[in-house]
This record gives structure tokens, C-alpha cells and sequence, in this order.
């Protein structure tokens, strides 16, 4: 079987007034099912967009990505959303929760796009909620929540339609020390119940939990190491 | 993707939707009172306006159906042309015969019946008066559409028979006969007696007669009516009344081609008899009446459609404050359709709320004009199911016409931007 993910010669430009920048400038990445991988690097050097490739956010200005064994290329933008609906869970520095949604609607919303009935949502996200320690904040919304417990209503969006790879972007950027440890807590856990994870972050302690560590440096993988 | 999905992800999105624009609005109404006011505003007065112009409808509709709205009067005129040697300009003399020929040779007529007025003294021992005295067939009471208070009307037997029998029109009962019943009693019309047997229902202002003239009149069966009025031959006019309104020209035609033979008139005449037709009097008024209510909904509509653009305005706003919003939904799957869903839904809510409002304003609004003291003739609005339906067909079309901008906003969200939320 192949990669989860193979990204071969991968750049991303984007236009500046007159000219182009190229922030990835030739990616090669392989990534294989259950791995948990730490992006690293200085800011600036490209991290947030490989993640948005990788999350099919945006598609290369120029290689090749492979998703489960699909060009990403071929597939035209409701394809991208449905794949992201299916088999993608993204977590955000700021968390990115709806404001006026509760606790189990904000981790059910992938399931609407993905095409789940209201019972099947709400069961699915409560049951999560419940599991990540939440189920006294189930019907709170965002700004009765403290950052942990956000983070934590957003970890469960992002794992409720059960992908095949979870994305972070400095999930605990946002977070204090105890709460942060906690958060990277839950992420071993998942590593270890065999999902996918790939967090971009500038802490340490990220990089001595992952499984494998990637540094980038003016988009290009500086290094690609087993932790 | 096939049209059974499609609908099958309308369904299961436009509830929470719906859901969250409601939230939405429920936090925020403040800050878009404004905007809403317009849509109150807008729809309240479609509401308003509709209603007046059925209201007017209504007048016109009922201000015509008091006397009977589609029949043809024919009157005998003077010829125009040489026919059977006789010069042009000879009169031309109805009697009971033309009548006949009407009944059998216009198909298209359902009814027809000749009538004779004339002012004659009535007199009772109360009073004498002048009073206009109509001689016709029994059919003239469903030509005009009168109705029997007390007693009957005339029949065919009364009229075969020749009976000396009277309706009153409303107001004459206590010009003649003051408190007293005035059924079985007697009526000396043109110096002959006449028992009077009904009397009709009042019906007011009349837009035909532009009076309450047949309230004022006395109705006798033609029979007897010709020896008491007339020279016992001689008809004035014969009204003929369409089987359906569109048939009008038709009977004209149909009346000429039975009447031309029996005054030897060749077909080239086109005097000897006049039309005087109910549908075309009663047309420059409908048209008129028809005009002013487009009028009416068109203000109405222009309105609600500038309120409209203050909608989308404040839901461009709206959608590009959300954008982040917007681009997590991306992230979590949503397609570009979903999103522009979501504010087209978003707009229509907004829309059909303030319009919701605005409706019962218009509505109460026009209840009070209905109680309120209006001047003697002014037709009262009238509340129609098809008012309200007609407005919230008015406030979808706005709805949705106003969340086409915004969608677009929405549509135009980069989902990578959800990684760069500040
Ligand atoms: N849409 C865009 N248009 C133009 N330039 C962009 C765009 N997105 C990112 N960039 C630029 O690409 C570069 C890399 O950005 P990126 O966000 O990937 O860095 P990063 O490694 O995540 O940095 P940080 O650690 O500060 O988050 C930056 O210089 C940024 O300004
Ligand atoms: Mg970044």
C-alpha cells in the first residue's frame, strides 16, 4: 500500500502586485498512516501553507499531491470540500468555533456537510464531547467556554466525521502551559489509538511528542527526522 | 451531481440554516433595525395598497352588479339608408313582435325582455306623487339583479294574465303608504288600480343610474303595464342579456340580423337601433380602477424592493464580517453552493421576518380604516387571502433577489483563509 500522503515537487506561489513569491519552493513528502509528524521552522518559512495543501485548502501552483491514492489535482472544488467533509479534521490556533452554536452543534457541523441526519449528528458529537471530557458543556456556547475547553469543542469538530488525518496549526499557540500539555495530552492519545496527525507548531514539546520531526526553511525541508 | 442529492442537501441544510439565521438576527436586530424598518415599512404597505385597490374593485363590482352587469339595452332609432322605397330617416317602432324575434334569433343570449319607463302619477290616499314606473317582462328581475324584501316579484303568469300587480322599489313604502303594510294594497298608477304584492330589497347607490333610482321606482309586468303607460303596443327598449359577457358583440350582431327583416332593412343599415351596453360603460371604469391598482401594487412593490437593497446592502456587510466563519465551514466541507445557500437563507429570513411584520401592520392598518368613519362613498379595503399570498410571494422574490450579492461575497471566501484567522 501506498502513502497517505505523497506530495512530490510541491510549490506554492503566490502573486505580489507586479511580481511572484514562491513560499514552497518544492516539497517531497511522503506521509504514512498513523504517523504523527511535527512541523517545525522559523516564521514565515512556509508552514501554515503546506498545511493548507495538505488539508487541500489550496491546490500547488505547480507538483503533484496524492491523497489515499487520488491526484487532488483532477478533483474540481465541491470534490475538495467533500474530501475535506469525509476524511479531514482541522484544528486552529484561535480555535474557530461559531459563536452562536453550542458545544455538540459546533463539533457536529463537518457531519452536515458530510451528509449525516440531525439524530446522527448530534448523537456522534455528543458522544465525542463526552469523551474528551466535555459533557458538562454540551449545550454552552463558545463564549461560556474556557480556551481549553474551546480547543477541545474544536479538536472534537475536527475528529467527528472520523478522517484519516487530523491537521493542526499551532494548536496550543493560544492556550497557557498546563492547558497546552493537556491539549498535546489528548493528541498522544489519538496517536495512539492509530490516527493521523500532522501539527505545525513552534513548541518543543510538540516536536518531543511527535513521531517525526520536519523543518522548514524558505519552503523547502530543511530536515526530516524520527523524533 | 444528480438533481436527488441536490435536493436531498437543500433538505438537510436548510433547516439549520434557517435555525442560525434566526439566532443570528435574534442577536443582532438592533443593528439592523433600521433596515428592517424598511421591510415592515415596504410590506405593510403592499398590504395596504393591495387591499385599497380591492376595495375599489369591490365598489366597481358591486357598484355595477346592483343593476346588472352585462345587459344590452336596444332602442329603435331612426334609419339611414333607402330601403322598400322609403326614404332614409323613417323611425323605427318596436312592439311585442320585435321582442319575439329577439327570443328566437340570438342565441347568444340567455335573456331578454322589453321595458317601458315612464314618470306617471301614483297615487294612495297618503299621497300623490310622480314616480318612474318601469312596465317589463318578469325576466327584468334577474337582468338587474333585484332582490325581493317582502312578498314576490311578478311572474310569467302575471304577465300572461295581464294582473294589475306592482313591486315597490324600498324607499316608496313609506312615501305611500307610510307605517302601514303595504302587501294587498292598492296603487292607482296613470288613474288604474295595482295591488301591490312585493317589495325589493334597498339597494343603495347604483353606478349604472348613478342614483338610488330603483329604490325609487315602481315595477309592473309589461302586459299590463303597455295599457296603463302606453299607447297597449308600442316598446321602448328590449334588454338582452349575454349568456356569458364576451358574447356581447355577438348579440349585437345576432340582434340586428333578426330584427333587419321584419322592417325591411337591407344590410347596410347600421342606425335604426342604438346599444347601450352595461360591459362597455362599466370597461373605461374597470380599466381606470385596473390601472390604479397596478399603480397601487407597483408603489408598494418598488418599496418593498428598495427596502430590498438596503437587505443586501447590510448582508454583504454582513457576509464579509463572516468571512472567517465562512472559510471554517469550508474547512469542515462545506462547497462554495452551500455557503451562497447559507446567505441567500440568511437574506430570505431576514426579509420574510421584517415582512412577517410588516403584514400584520398592514393588516391591522386596515382594519382600522375599515372601522374607521370613511367619507359616504369612499369604498372600504378589503382583506383577500390573495393580498397576503401576493405580498409574501413579493417578499420571497425580494428575499432571495437580495441574498444573490451577498452569496456571491460568501462564494468568493478562500477556505485557506481559515488558518489565518486573527
Ligand atoms: N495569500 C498569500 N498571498 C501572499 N503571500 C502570502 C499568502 N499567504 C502566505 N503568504 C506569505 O507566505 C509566507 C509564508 O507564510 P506562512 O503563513 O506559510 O508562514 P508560517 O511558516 O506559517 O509562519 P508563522 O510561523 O508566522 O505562522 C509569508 O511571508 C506570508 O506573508
Ligand atoms: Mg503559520
Amino acid at each position: 500500500m501506498g502513502a497517505l500522503i505523497a506530495l512530490r515537487d510541491v510549490r506554492k506561489r503566490f502573486s505580489l502586485g507586479e511580481g511572484e513569491v514562491e513560499i514552497l519552493r518544492g516539497i517531497d513528502l511522503d506521509v504514512d498512516e498513523g504517523e504523527f509528524i511535527a512541523i517545525m521552522g522559523p516564521s514565515g518559512s512556509g508552514k501554515t501553507t503546506m498545511l493548507e495543501i495538505l488539508g487541500a485548502l489550496s491546490r500547488p501552483s505547480a507538483g503533484s499531491y496524492h491523497f489515499d491514492g487520488d491526484a487532488i489535482e483532477s478533483h474540481d472544488d465541491d470534490a475538495l470540500a467533500d474530501l475535506r467533509a469525509a476524511r479531514m479534521g482541522f484544528v486552529f490556533q484561535t480555535f474557530n468555533l461559531m459563536p452562536r452554536m453550542t458545544a455538540v452543534r459546533n463539533a457536529a457541523l463537518p457531519l452536515l456537510y458530510a451528509g449525516a441526519g440531525r439524530a446522527e449528528r448530534e448523537a456522534r458529537a455528543r458522544g465525542l464531547l463526552e469523551r474528551l471530557g466535555l459533557g458538562h458543556r454540551l449545550d454552552h456556547r463558545p463564549g461560556q467556554m474556557s480556551g481549553g475547553e474551546r480547543q477541545r469543542v474544536a479538536i472534537a469538530r475536527a475528529l467527528v466525521n472520523d478522517p484519516r488525518v487530523v491537521l493542526a496549526d499551532e494548536p496550543t499557540g493560544n492556550l497557557d502551559e498546563k492547558t497546552g500539555r493537556e491539549i498535546l495530552e489528548l493528541f498522544d492519545d489519538l496517536h495512539g489509538g492509530g490516527r493521523t496527525l500532522i501539527v505545525v507548531t513552534h513548541a518543543p514539546e510538540v516536536a518531543e511528542r511527535a513521531g517525526r520531526v520536519i523543518r522548514i526553511r524558505d519552503g523547502r525541508i530543511e530536515s526530516d527526522a524520527a523524533a | 451531481m444528480p438533481p436527488r442529492e441536490k435536493l436531498a442537501r437543500l433538505r438537510r441544510l436548510v433547516p439549520p440554516l434557517v435555525g442560525d439565521a434566526l439566532d443570528n438576527l435574534r442577536a443582532s436586530w438592533r443593528a439592523q433595525a433600521l433596515t428592517l424598518a424598511g421591510i415592515v415599512w415596504g410590506a405593510a404597505s403592499v398590504v395596504l395598497l393591495l387591499s385599497l385597490g380591492s376595495g375599489f374593485n369591490d365598489f366597481l363590482d358591486f357598484g355595477f352588479g346592483k343593476t346588472g352587469d352585462r345587459w344590452v339595452a336596444v332602442d329603435p332609432e331612426y334609419t339611414s339608408t333607402e330601403a322598400g322605397g322609403r326614404l332614409p330617416g323613417r323611425r323605427i317602432r318596436f312592439t311585442v313582435r320585435d321582442l319575439d324575434r329577439v327570443r328566437a334569433g340570438v342565441p347568444s343570449a340567455g335573456r331578454a325582455v322589453a321595458e317601458n319607463q315612464d314618470i306617471v302619477p301614483v297615487v294612495t290616499p297618503r299621497r300623490t306623487r310622480a314616480t318612474v314606473v318601469s312596465a317589463a317582462g318578469p325576466e327584468l328581475f334577474h337582468i338587474q339583479n333585484h332582490a325581493v324584501g317582502r312578498g314576490r316579484y311578478f311572474d310569467a303568469d302575471d304577465e300572461r294574465r295581464g294582473r294589475r300587480v306592482a313591486v315597490l322599489g324600498a324607499d316608496l313604502v313609506e312615501v305611500f303608504f307610510g307605517d302601514l303594510d303595504p302587501l294587498g294594497r292598492t296603487l292607482q298608477i296613470g288613474g288604474e288600480p295595482f295591488e301591490v304584492i312585493g317589495v325589493l330589497v334597498r339597494k343603495g347607490w347604483q353606478f349604472m343610474t348613478n342614483s338610488d333610482i330603483h329604490d325609487r321606482m315602481i315595477f309592473v309586468p309589461l302586459s299590463a303595464g303597455l295599457r296603463a303607460l302606453g299607447d297597449g303596443e308600442t316598446i321602448e327598449t328590449i334588454l338582452v342579456e349575454p349568456r356569458r359577457i364576451q358574447d356581447e358583440p355577438v348579440v349585437r350582431r345576432e340582434v340586428r340580423a333578426a330584427l333587419w327583416p321584419l322592417h325591411n332593412l337591407p344590410p347596410e343599415e347600421t342606425r335604426a337601433v342604438s346599444f347601450m351596453s352595461v360591459p362597455e360603460i362599466s370597461e373605461p371604469s374597470r380599466r381606470i380602477f385596473f390601472v390604479l391598482q397596478l399603480l397601487l401594487g407597483v408603489v408598494g412593490t418598488v418599496t418593498l424592493a428598495m427596502a430590498g437593497t438596503g437587505v443586501a446592502n447590510l448582508m454583504i456587510a454582513i457576509a464579509h464580517e463572516r468571512r472567517a466563519e465562512l472559510a471554517v465551514r469550508r474547512t469542515c466541507g462545506a462547497r462554495r453552493a452551500d455557503l451562497m445557500l447559507q446567505l441567500l437563507v440568511e437574506t430570505a429570513v431576514v426579509v420574510l421576518v421584517g415582512g412577517t411584520l410588516g403584514v400584520a401592520i398592514g393588516l391591522s392598518a386596515v382594519l382600522l380604516i375599515q372601522v374607521a368613519p370613511l367619507p359616504p362613498d369612499f369604498p372600504p379595503p378589503r382583506i383577500l387571502p390573495s393580498v397576503v399570498s401576493t405580498t409574501f410571494l413579493v417578499l420571497v422574490a425580494v428575499g432571495l433577489a437580495a441574498g444573490v450579492a451577498p452569496a456571491r461575497v460568501a462564494a468568493r471566501v478562500d477556505p485557506a483563509s481559515a488558518l489565518r484567522v486573527t
